[in-house]
This record gives C-alpha cells, sequence and structure tokens, in this order.
C-alpha cells in the first residue's frame, strides 16, 4: 500500500462528513488536508502524522490523538475504515 | 472579452472587442453567499478616514494630551481594550450585558461583541439593605449589586453561558481621534440559536444598526478616566429601537485562567526557557491570563500512562475551581505518558467527556523520549519534560484547542504541529529554534474577536467549523436571477507557486433579456471574489486597475453569455493559494442598478500540491513573498525589477516554467521605452506545455500582430526574424484546437495566419 500522494474523498456517506474532501500524504510522514469549506464540522484530520504497519494507518487528528485506521488500497481507491465502522473512500488525484 | 451564446458553440458572435485577459487583486468588502449560514464573518479592519490633518492623527496620544493644555479644544479617542456593554432594547424587560473589544492594528481599528441576556428581578424600588463597608453598616441602594449587574471595578466581566444570545460585528466605530465628542457605532447583530441548532447564526433582519456615542463621565466604579460612552441604537430603518452604553474595563479583551496540575516528577510547563511565558504569548492577542500552578501530587489511576477518561477525571476531581459560568478556566495536567499521543492533547471534545462540557482541559507527556534523530535538532534524544521550549509550546497549542483553534501550518506558530515545525527547520536554524513564538495571524484575530461561544471553555463543542462561508455584509445585495456565472479552472490540479487560471461565463439562462455588465473584465470592477485555503482562511481578490468607476451595462439575450478570463496569484491578504492543499475560488460579479446592488456567483475547486522539488520550492517562495510580482503579472514592464526576477525565478524551475512563460513572452513581446518588442525570444518560450488562458491567447494573439506591425507602443519594428511569429502562431493554434471555445478563438487567429 503506498499512501504517498494527493487524494480526494469519494464518499458521501453521513458518518464520513467529518473526514476531509482531500488529503495529501508526503514522504515525510506528514499529510495536509483539507475540508469542504461549508462543512459543518472542522475535518477529523487535517494536519499531522501518519504511520504505516501492515494494513493499518496511525493517523494524528484535529485534537492531537493519535487514532488507528484500517486502510486498503486496490484501483487508486484508498479506503479507511474508523474504530467506530465508518469506512471513507479516496481516489487518487 | 467576447459573447457567444450557450448551447450554441458553431454560432458564436464576436462583439469586436479587443480580448483581455487577467488581471486581478485587492480587497472586496462584498461576498457571495451560498448556502446556509452558520458562523458570522470575523469584523473587518476599519480604516481611518482622516477628517483632522493627517500630522494630528499621527501624533501620539501623550502629545494630544499637551495640544488639550495648549488650545481650548477637546479631543476624543476610544482606547483599545474590553468595555462592558449593556444594551436596552426599547420596550423589554429584559436588557442585556456584554462586552466590546476594540482592538488597534496599525491605523485600522477592528472591533466585536457579545452580548449576554440579562433578565432582572423585578423588585424596583430597591429596598435598601445594610452592608458592611469599612468596618461600618451603611445603607448600600446600589442598583446594579441587587440586580446582578456586571461590576466595572472587576475589569473584564465574565457572564453565563447558558445567556450568550449575540455576536455584535461592527462596521464602524471612532477610528482615531475627534474634535467632536459624539460618533456613529455601526454594527450587525448575529443571534446565536444554541450550538445543535441550524443555523447556528441568523443575522437580525432589521439591521445592520447604528448608535450615535456619546462622550460622557464614567459612573463609579469604572477606572479613573475610562472611556464611558451611551447613544440610542437605531435600526436600518432609522427607527429608535434602544440605548447602549459602553465602558472601558481593560486595556486586555479578554481574561481566563490557566490553571496546571501535574503528578510528581512532571514538569509544569510554565516557560519556554527562552523568556517566553503564558502572558507573554497572549498578550500579543491581548488576553489576561492568570496562571496557577496548582497541584503537584494527582496520583496516576493505572500507571504513567493516562487514558483520555482518567485525564478527564483528575481534571473534574482536582482543578481548584469548576464554575465556566464566572471564569473562563482552562486545565492542563502533566502527566508521564498519554495512551493516545506522544506529546499533548485536547482530551476535552466529546467522546470521553462525562461531564458533557467541551474543551475545559489538555493532557501534556513529560516522560516521551523525543527521537533521537536529526529533525529533532538541539533536543534530540531529551526527555519531552526536560526539552523546555517544544514542551511548553505543546502545552501553549494544547491549549489553544481548548481555545477553539485548529491546526494552523500558515507559519511556525502556536497551532502548528510540532512535526511540522521540526521538519521545516532549515539549517543553520535546528528545531527548536524555528518555532515562531505567537499565534498565526488568523488565530489571533478568532483569539480576540471570536464569538465568545467558540473560544471559552464550556462553549461550542471542539469540531465546530468556523471555516464554513463568511456571510455577506451586504444586506442590500441581490441575488441577479436568471444570470448564472460558470467558473472553470484552466488546470484542476497544479504545483504551489503557479498562478490560478480560471475561465468564467455568465449565462442568460432566463427566455427574456436580461441586463449585465458589458464585460467581465477585471479591470472594470465588476469581478471581484474570494480563494478559501486548506485552513479556511478567506482571502480576497479584486481588481487593481479600475478604469471606469460604473460598469457599462447591456442586455443579455436569452441563451447568451459573456465569457472572460482571470488569473489569481495575490489579494489583499497576500498570496492567495500559499500552501498546498484544496482551495475554494469564488468569484462574484456585481454591479449597481436602480440603486440596489445585484449580483452572481460562482465557484471553482482546485488542488495545489506541495514543492516537487528544491528547485521548485525556491521559485515558488520567490514568486509567492515577492508582491510585485502581481504587477508583473498585471501591468507588465522592464521596469517591475522585482516582479520580474520572481518570474525569471519560476522560469528557471522545470515545474513552474510552464505556467510563468506566458507572462514573460506578454513582456517580451511588448517595446518598453527603447527596448524593441523581441518575438524570437518570446517565441523561445511558448511551446506546448505552456499554461494559458482563452484570454491569453487572444492577448498573445493580439500582441504578436502589433509587435510584427512595428507598431509597438510607436517605438519602431519589432526585432525577429520571420519564424517567430509562425512558430507563436503554431502554437497559438495548438492551444485553440484544444480549447473547449475553439471557433471563436480560431476567428481571433485568423488574423495571424
Amino acid at each position: 500500500m503506498n499512501l504517498i500522494g494527493n487524494w480526494q474523498k469519494t464518499t458521501d456517506s453521513e458518518c464520513g462528513k467529518k473526514y476531509p474532501a482531500a488529503i495529501q500524504f508526503k514522504a515525510n510522514g506528514l499529510y495536509e488536508a483539507q475540508g469542504d469549506p461549508k462543512a459543518a464540522v472542522h475535518p477529523t484530520w487535517d494536519v499531522g502524522t501518519f504511520k504505516l504497519k501492515h494494513d493499518t494507518v496511525s493517523l494524528s487528528t484535529s485534537n492531537d490523538a493519535v487514532i488507528d485506521y484500517q486502510a486498503s488500497e486496490e484501483a487508486g481507491t484508498l479506503t479507511f475504515r474508523d474504530p467506530e465502522g465508518c469506512t471513507v473512500a479516496y481516489r487518487r488525484l | 472579452m467576447k459573447t457567444t451564446r450557450v448551447n450554441a458553440k458553431k454560432a458564436g458572435t464576436t462583439t469586436g472587442k479587443a480580448p483581455v485577459g487577467t488581471e486581478q487583486v485587492e480587497h472586496s468588502t462584498r461576498m457571495p453567499q451560498d448556502g446556509p449560514p452558520v458562523f458570522p464573518q470575523l469584523p473587518d479592519p476599519i480604516t481611518v478616514l482622516p477628517k483632522l490633518p493627517e500630522e494630528l492623527l499621527r501624533l501620539p496620544i501623550e502629545r494630544q494630551l499637551e495640544l488639550e493644555k495648549l488650545f481650548p479644544l477637546k479631543f476624543y479617542s476610544l482606547d483599545a481594550g474590553c468595555y462592558l456593554v449593556r444594551f436596552n432594547p426599547t420596550g423589554l424587560n429584559y436588557h442585556y450585558d456584554g462586552t466590546i473589544r476594540v482592538q488597534r492594528q496599525g491605523n485600522n481599528t477592528i472591533a466585536s461583541g457579545d452580548l449576554y441576556q440579562h433578565n432582572p428581578i423585578q423588585i424596583w424600588p430597591l429596598p435598601t439593605i445594610p452592608v458592611i463597608k469599612g468596618g461600618i453598616l451603611v445603607p448600600q441602594n446600589d442598583a446594579g449589586i441587587f440586580l446582578g449587574e456586571p461590576n466595572p471595578a472587576n475589569g473584564i466581566p465574565v457572564f453565563a453561558r447558558s445567556r450568550y444570545r449575540y455576536y455584535l460585528r461592527i462596521t464602524q466605530i471612532l477610528e482615531s481621534i475627534s474634535l467632536s465628542n459624539t460618533f456613529t457605532l455601526g454594527f450587525e447583530m448575529w443571534k446565536f440559536n444554541g450550538v445543535s441548532a441550524s443555523p447556528m447564526w441568523t443575522k437580525e433582519a432589521t439591521g445592520p444598526y447604528q448608535a450615535q456615542m456619546t462622550f460622557g463621565t464614567a459612573p463609579a466604579g469604572y477606572p479613573a478616566g475610562a472611556d464611558y460612552l451611551t447613544g440610542p441604537v437605531r435600526n436600518a430603518a432609522n427607527v429608535v429601537v434602544g440605548n447602549i452604553t459602553m465602558g472601558r474595563v481593560s486595556s486586555y479583551l479578554r481574561k481566563a485562567t490557566v490553571e496546571i496540575d501535574r503528578v510528581a516528577n512532571s514538569e509544569a510547563p510554565l516557560d519556554s526557557g527562552a523568556g517566553h511565558t503564558w502572558q507573554s504569548i497572549f498578550d500579543q492577542v491581548k488576553w489576561q491570563l492568570n496562571v496557577v500552578s496548582s497541584n503537584a501530587d494527582v496520583a496516576e489511576p493505572s500507571g504513567n500512562s493516562w487514558s483520555d477518561g482518567e485525564m478527564h477525571a483528575a481534571m473534574l476531581a482536582r482543578r481548584d475551581s469548576a464554575n465556566l459560568d464566572t471564569e473562563w478556566r482552562y486545565h492542563v495536567l502533566a502527566v508521564k505518558r498519554i495512551d493516545s499521543t506522544e506529546r499533548g492533547i485536547m482530551y476535552d471534545n466529546g467522546g470521553t467527556d462525562s461531564n458533557n462540557v467541551p474543551r475545559e482541559g489538555i493532557g501534556i507527556s513529560t516522560h516521551w523520549m523525543i527521537p533521537n534523530t536529526a529533525t529533532w535538532g538541539k533536543v534530540k534524544g531529551q526527555r519531552f519534560g526536560a526539552a523546555k521550549a517544544p514542551y511548553f509550546r505543546t502545552a501553549l497549542h494544547e491549549i489553544g484547542h481548548a481555545m477553539g483553534l485548529y491546526h494552523n501550518t500558515v507559519d511556525m506558530g502556536i497551532m502548528n504541529t510540532t512535526d511540522v515545525i521540526s521538519a521545516n527547520a532549515v539549517l543553520p536554524v535546528q528545531f527548536p529554534d524555528n518555532i515562531k513564538w505567537a499565534h498565526a495571524a488568523d488565530d489571533q484575530k478568532r483569539l480576540m474577536h471570536m464569538p465568545d461561544v467558540f473560544v471559552r471553555p464550556g462553549g461550542v463543542s471542539f469540531g465546530t467549523s468556523y471555516s464554513t462561508h463568511p456571510l455577506s455584509p451586504d444586506d442590500a445585495h441581490e441575488e441577479a436571477v436568471g444570470l448564472e456565472l460558470h467558473v472553470m479552472p484552466v488546470q484542476e490540479v497544479l504545483p504551489i507557486g503557479a498562478p490560478v487560471r480560471l475561465e468564467i461565463s455568465l449565462a442568460n439562462t432566463a427566455p427574456y433579456s436580461l441586463p449585465a455588465p458589458e464585460s467581465l473584465n477585471m479591470k472594470y470592477g465588476c469581478v471581484s471574489g474570494r480563494v478559501i485555503d486548506p485552513s479556511g482562511t478567506v482571502r480576497t481578490f479584486k481588481t487593481m486597475l479600475l478604469c471606469v468607476d460604473e460598469v457599462q451595462l447591456r442586455y443579455l439575450e436569452p441563451g447568451e453569455q459573456l465569457t472572460d478570463s482571470l488569473t489569481l496569484l495575490r489579494g489583499a491578504e497576500g498570496a492567495l493559494f500559499p500552501s498546498a492543499g484544496s482551495y475554494t475560488v469564488e468569484v462574484e460579479v456585481s454591479w449597481d442598478m436602480n440603486g440596489g446592488h445585484v449580483g452572481v456567483s460562482g465557484q471553482a475547486h482546485l488542488f495545489v500540491t506541495t514543492a516537487q522539488t528544491k528547485s521548485h520550492a525556491r521559485a515558488a517562495l520567490q514568486v509567492l513573498s515577492t508582491p510585485d510580482t502581481l504587477l508583473s503579472l498585471v501591468l507588465t514592464g522592464d521596469h517591475l525589477l522585482e516582479g520580474n526576477a520572481a518570474i525569471q525565478a519560476a522560469l528557471d524551475d522545470k515545474v513552474l516554467r510552464p505556467h510563468y512563460a506566458y507572462l514573460e513572452v506578454k513582456r517580451l513581446a511588448q517595446p518598453f521605452q527603447d527596448r524593441k518588442a523581441n518575438l524570437d525570444a518570446a517565441a523561445d518560450l511558448l511551446d506546448a506545455e505552456t499554461v494559458m488562458s482563452a484570454g491569453e491567447i487572444r492577448k498573445c494573439t493580439k500582441l504578436v500582430k502589433q509587435a510584427d506591425a512595428g507598431n509597438g507602443n510607436g517605438n519602431g519594428d519589432a526585432s525577429h526574424d520571420s519564424d517567430a511569429k509562425n512558430r507563436i502562431a503554431g502554437v497559438l493554434r495548438a492551444k485553440t484546437e484544444a480549447h473547449a471555445d475553439t471557433d471563436s478563438m480560431t476567428a481571433t487567429l485568423v488574423a495571424l495566419s
């Protein structure tokens, strides 16, 4: 699984609204994300660190907590599953 | 500019007007509105409008006071700081108490306020009750005491959260000094509907409001010599709706307490070790902080690593006081390790919150070991609590979250993350010496002017977005129903440092003719807009070259559309696209007619990628940090040395070169003073990779024709071989064929062939 690069959210579910519209994973282990400017909530992922271990991505979140997400990548689509079971997908830009 | 008909590509007609391109910039006071408003726009700076000689305005207050002694004139000015305010609405048996914050920013003033409902117990006439003063009983008939009015002697007042009602967005105030003892206070009132209401905020429809404020003498209880003003409040219909008083109670804008508790052997984060303290940091945002280093013996519940819930429980059990309706108290708990993160966390955001009160407390870890790698510079391998600077910074950062701030990467300031700051240290400067000991400018404004409920503990939950669409301050704005504005980026993904090119089209979708601007060229002043960056910061743009005072109108036939191009780089607030991430660009076309203001808006989304190479980073830094790059983009000329140098730096970088090549072509293709137009050099720059908008293709065509005719600026023939024009024409033709608006553009190019 290669996270490095720019990703755009394709999921439009209610539970996925707290996740950003776009995210960029950088080679130095940092990420920067962008929420929908009109969203009612600040994105859970905004700026922080990420670590990939097997199929788990540990992301630091907007309040600095580090959360583990189950992740998979297939055909340019990156899918995360959060601890509450919400699934959110991104396509590579 | 040109016109075509919607859905009639082949039948496009041209007006024969000169092709136009680009041009942009500066500040717009009018914003398009889209979607439900959830957050009032923070107040804009109110610029000084000199009514007195400029020399006088520049005088320091001490000199003004000297002048007052010398001349029988009284000068009035409004001191910065926090004002206790009371708004008595006409005909109601309750009133509103609150604060107004007046901030000086250079020559500008920014002001905002918050109102809390106060429904006094109706006990008037008041009984005379004896109270002890100076050891003796004296009759007490201060109505304020009985009615629970805030006491100005206590400084900045604190009100109950449940009484929060209004945010005041102040649009007019006394900016500097005046010979008059009155001035107009203009403001909008935004009603807070509750944390779970949708919309959360509603702008009072009878506003904006104006109060004719008159300086008076402050009553007892106010600091000596405090500014104190009263005035009737009128609504937009000029009807008096109440009375307002405001008296200055502090030079600070807000006040709060930070209590620090810790487990044994964990350090209290009190300072940076280099002179930065809580108060010195918060002096910059005019917060008065009372820092209390309290319990040093908090027990560890389950080993040395704490869960969020355990930290929250310890806060509830050990903090010195807990009434957030009388004190804004934030809690810091220093522990050895934290389960959910390495350094620090604002754990109190709801998920683990047992008292359903958000943003009260943070945790910080003293025994995390900083990695022993070069990234961590001078503190590598150290225990975090012993690394005073980054440890203290993390405490400031987490408290920033408790104050409602989110991560902010615009600089190396308080709300950026430690990881980003350490990763961005550039030798010889090592982390943590690259920490900026201040909040970023936009966060400073938030701390000073966000509604109370966003910053005070126990207010709205962490995660409530304040980046949602700011609201239009223009009540008179009407949507031009029947017209649609389409905004299309030439490139949706582009590298940092590149200008953003947009194609815009204004279409009449109504079955009848509608008035519209004759041109969408920015220089006519009817096109403006704003850019929302990845952190939610809004930057505005409008023309920097206004050609006429009023835009000319014409009727747009059914199905007809106007098109034009914009190139965006900088606005009034600096670079419009200063960081990587996803942006929203909103463009508004607006004009005055029939005594009102009409407009239509559209938006586009685009993504800016990070620097791909060191060369790219250097070039991007130069174009983004050079204000004159915009002048070179808009005005063009050899005299714009700094702007041209920045463009040259971009041309020297292979990533940015395609985005800036045309800008240099535009300069070279025009004569300048003794220099002739140089089509050879221009032709060498243009190739298939060059990024150009439709407007730029037309402009280029025009320039080449002028240069070829040897009439450019009356400076004689152009310098080029016969092949240059054909090479340029070939590139432009290829671009034209790839463009959606092929037909009309081909017609434009015919003359070149």
